[in-house]
């Protein structure tokens, strides 16, 4: 064990906590809390494995905007507040849910850990100027399609809630008459 | 100096999480709760191995912030999609046929 | 087509131009004039009197010796190293001879056919079909290219699948058609073999060529090409086994009959065996199994002609006879000569056999039939006919001088010759000329007898009593007894002036309108040709040796035909219509109607193969029985699927998360 290893067990016992908390929890504005929780855990995760430039993102990025907007969209679709087990599927759904999570994450688990050699390596992560400079000259192009892919995604976002208004005001009409 | 095998279980228990939840939720906005957990995964794993393999690209860490810009983007444009679904249906729950499926 | 080959400042060569107008006629006719009756009869004549006058012209050149050997037709094909295909007709002796007859014929039965079909809605078709048919044998005729034989061969085939079932809305005459297109067609296949294994031998498809190339050892392989081509020839020569399409193939119109049998299709063999004669006489087995199928065929439907009830069957049968003599002609032909004694019977044959079909379509549309019964004394009712039909069959039968016996007098001379000589071949034709001959005089004098037969009185007699028991049945029974006067034996009511019964004196309606002058001319023609044709022997166009007759043979030859005339003709007294075959016994005679029941045998044949086809069907049936239930399984299955499938996005969720970690299970078990 070492230091890296303390502290990420520690952050990743919390964050795997925190998230199966989220996809457990029968109040909603808890499942947003706590996904927050978890990704801030999974930030401390990535400072841990010395991509501090990452983490920040992270942090910036899901907790700051995502989150928000979850509990954004919780509140506009009148999300009931309380305990309240109408937000899960039937109980034999959850079993098979269960059953395929279970096995999805053994799988994965199971490759990804039997994939790497054994024993400890060298993190050498750090670096936010190396990082930095790789992002704008080799990434470069990729960058400015993701910030098109943006760009698209807002204007996808803004025509979705608008379109439909007009035809849910002619059903509403169309009932009224 | 670090095992590898924490991050990755963590990663094995994160995508897990976040599978159980996209199946076993039945409003919409928590099901999308599970898919951010699962593209979390997904990130931990790309830093994880960014991390502790030497690679001038820096493609892990690079990628990974990718991948949290287009999370930004797919929530914002599921989030659109789940409230223009509740204006016109009034319910969010996906265990609901829609009216076109039946 | 049309290359300029010719140097004599003819943009094209006349040889081409013989093919060429007949098939353009044709063209022109199915084009352009589909339902009008003068502008189609225009352009067929047309094209006949050119291909005539194209014929006439080769004749003059090849007369002059200025006549080229061949002329090309749509230029060699590009199949060089494997197999030089020139493409070329040639012009010879042989060629130019029967491409002038079969040019006479053809425009003589054009002229006839306007005539005898100016009732029907289909003449134009039927015009440009024997433009084509002329066309196609002009084709085979002036051929110098296998591929070009081949043509020409189908071309006929299928055309004579057009004429004979002209008359389509009758099942008799569609039948007919399609027994004699797939009879043909059957022995089409070893024909086309044949040619094909004598082309490839010698990698060339020119006819000149192969022959030369053939002409050095006979090998097996000839042997057998020429068999093949021998029983194609026998298809469409209507010769044993392939006879009974012919007969059949009467159900057509009249022309069509006497083109199809006077000069064209049933010729073509002749023609093509003509061609390839130089090889027939290196292989001995060719020879043998040429002659016994001539033989039998002239020998047995000589005699199937004497019994049959139609007269046009008759003739029918009359030239399944005669061709087969052409055929005992060439098997004969001593090594070295040409084919010019089965060529002189062709010619021969043809004028006078178009002359007899075509009078004979005169007679039965004023008669009204062709059999037995209706042909009764028809001559001696319209003596119109009577010189034609005398010339007609007096040709066939072979008395001299006419055509017919010169002919045929030269083949029974030169059987005779070798046979005494030692070649059993000959001796095979020479026993198989003595029967044909008797036989045709046979049937020649019967036909005669009937046509000229005194029974019109007796008509008379068996109409007034028809008429009278017309009149019987309009009496209502019952009023017989109530209500009506005395009658007399006949129906007359006693007491009444009797009413002159005027009896008909043809049951035919006297509306029918008599040939045109143009079809009497072409008639004339021919019956002219038929009488003087024997002179042609005499130009340098046959080689033949005329001038030393043996006086001896011929006069043995006409005793047997007089004797059998002498009994024909005693045969023939008291029966009802001058029928000699009347004393045959019932059962032969309609066993010989129908051909001896050859329709049977190929039914027999066929059996198998409909067996074969039946067992077919049934497998197919079942294969489609299961495929369509595995389409039941996959209906069955998306059945469950779509029970499965309630609409909620979850449970589709559910199922695809379930294949995603099924995926990957199975991906990394394989890995």
């Amino acid at each position: 064990m070492t230091t890296y290893d303390i502290f990420f067990s520690i952050l990743g016992v919390l964050c795997a906590a925190s998230g199966l908390a989220a996809v457990t929890t029968r109040h909603l504005m808890h499942a947003a809390l706590w996904l927050t929780v978890c990704l801030a855990t999974l930030a401390g995760c990535y400072l841990v494995l010395g991509a501090e430039l990452v983490a920040l993102v992270q942090l910036l990025v899901y907790v700051g905007a995502i989150v928000v907007l979850v509990l954004f969209a919780l509140m506009l679709t009148r999300a009931p507040i309380g305990r309240s087990h109408d937000h899960d599927t039937p109980l034999l759904q959850r079993a098979v849910a269960l059953v395929i999570a279970g096995s999805a994450a053994v799988l994965l688990g199971a490759v990804l850990i039997t994939g790497v050699r054994d024993g400890t390596v060298q993190v050498h992560g750090g670096s936010t100027n190396a990082l930095a400079r790789m992002l704008f000259t080799s990434w470069v192009w990729p960058f400015e399609l993701l910030s098109l892919l943006l760009l698209i995604a807002l204007v996808g976002a803004l025509a979705m809630s608008r379109s439909l208004v007009p035809a849910r005001a002619t059903r509403r009409t169309g009932e009224d008459s | 100096m670090i095992h590898l095998w924490p991050p990755l279980l963590l990663v094995a228990i994160l995508f897990g999480t976040g599978l159980y939840g996209v199946l076993a939720r039945r409003n919409a906005v928590l099901v999308l709760v599970g898919v951010e957990l699962m593209l979390a995964a997904a990130g931990l794993l790309f830093v994880t191995f960014g991390s502790t393999i030497r690679d001038t690209a820096r493609a892990g860490h690079v990628l990974t912030i990718f991948l949290i810009t287009i999370a930004a983007a797919e929530i914002a444009v599921a989030l659109a999609v789940i409230l223009a679904v509740y204006r016109s249906r009034g319910d969010i729950d996906v265990t609901v046929a829609g009216e076109d499926d039946l | 087509m049309g290359t300029l080959s010719d140097s004599s400042g003819w943009p094209v060569h006349p040889s081409q131009l013989i093919v060429l107008l007949p098939a353009l006629a044709a063209a022109v006719s199915l084009v352009l004039v589909r339902r009008a009756r003068i502008p189609a009869f225009v352009v067929a004549l047309l094209g006949a009197l050119g291909g005539l006058a194209a014929a006439a012209q080769l004749l003059a050149q090849q007369l002059g010796g200025t006549a080229e050997a061949s002329s090309a037709t749509v230029g060699p094909l590009p199949l060089e190293p494997v197999l030089h295909a020139p493409m070329r007709l040639g012009v010879d002796r042989f060629a130019v001879l029967l491409a002038v007859t079969v040019a006479v014929v053809a425009l003589v039965v054009q002229l006839v056919a306007r005539w005898y079909l100016r009732e029907d809605r289909r003449y134009a078709a039927f015009a440009a079909t024997v433009s084509l048919f002329t066309a196609a044998m002009q084709l085979v005729v002036l051929s110098d290219d296998v591929l070009l034989t081949i043509v020409g061969w189908e071309l006929m085939g299928w055309c004579s699948y057009l004429l004979i079932g002209h008359d389509s809305e009758r099942e008799k005459a569609r039948r007919a058609a399609y027994k004699a297109f797939l009879v043909t067609r059957l022995a089409d296949a070893p024909f086309a073999i044949g040619l094909v294994l004598l082309a490839t031998g010698a990698h060339t498809t020119s006819l000149s060529a192969i022959v030369r190339h053939w002409s050095g050892q006979p090998s097996t392989l000839l042997t057998g090409g020429l068999i093949a081509v021998i029983v194609g020839v026998a298809g469409k020569s209507a010769q044993v086994p392939f006879q009974d399409w012919l007969p059949d193939a009467m159900e057509g119109p009249t022309p069509a009959s006497a083109l199809i049998h006077a000069a064209t299709m049933v010729a073509a063999g002749t023609v093509v065996l003509g061609r390839l004669l130089p090889l027939l006489e290196r292989s001995d087995a060719a020879r043998t199994v040429l002659v016994l199928i001539a033989g039998i065929s002239t020998v047995l439907a000589g005699f199937l002609a004497y019994c049959q009830t139609d007269l046009k069957r008759l003739l029918a049968w009359s030239t399944v006879s005669q061709v087969g003599l052409m055929l005992l002609g060439l098997a004969i032909v001593p090594v070295g000569h040409r084919a010019d004694l089965a060529l002189n019977h062709l010619v021969a044959h043809a004028m006078f056999k178009a002359l007899l079909f075509l009078v004979f379509g005169w007679i039965s549309v004023l008669v009204g039939g062709t059999v037995v019964a209706r042909m009764s004394g028809a001559v001696r009712a319209h003596p119109a006919t009577r010189a034609l039909v005398a010339i007609g069959l007096l040709s066939l039968a072979g008395v001299p001088p006419m055509a017919g016996f010169v002919s045929k007098d030269l083949i029974v001379d030169e059987a005779a010759t070798r046979a005494v000589n030692g070649d059993g071949v000959s001796r095979i034709a020479f026993v198989a000329l003595a029967f044909s001959v008797a036989l045709t005089a046979a049937y020649c004098m019967r036909a005669w007898l009937i046509l000229d037969h005194r029974s019109v009185v007796e008509r008379n007699a068996a109409l007034e009593i028809v008429e009278d028991s017309v009149t019987v049945q309009e009496v209502g029974i019952v009023e017989l007894f109530v209500t009506s006067a005395q009658v007399d034996r006949r129906g007359r009511e006693v007491g009444q002036p009797l009413v002159p019964i005027v009896p008909e004196p043809e049951p035919e309606p006297v509306t029918v309108v008599a040939p045109d002058a143009a079809s009497r001319l072409g008639l004339r023609l021919l019956a002219l040709l038929a009488v003087v044709g024997g002179l042609l022997v005499t130009t340098p166009l046959l080689s033949l040796d005329w001038n030393h007759p043996a006086w001896a043979l011929i006069a043995a030859t006409l005793l047997l035909m007089a004797a059998v005339a002498v009994f024909v003709r005693v045969q023939s007294l008291g029966t009802p219509y001058g029928d000699a075959a009347g004393r045959l016994p019932l059962t032969l005679r309609s066993v010989a109607d129908r051909g001896l029941g050859m329709d049977g045998v190929y039914v027999a044949l066929t059996r198998p193969v409909v067996a074969l086809a039946r067992l077919v069907a049934g497998a197919e049936r079942g294969l489609e029985t299961g495929v369509h239930s595995t389409a039941r399984g996959a209906r069955g299955l998306a059945g469950v699927g779509a029970r499965l499938q309630n609409g909620t996005p979850t449970a589709g969720l559910v199922a695809v998360a379930l294949g995603v970690v099924a995926v990957g299970l199975i991906g990394i078990s394989l890995w």
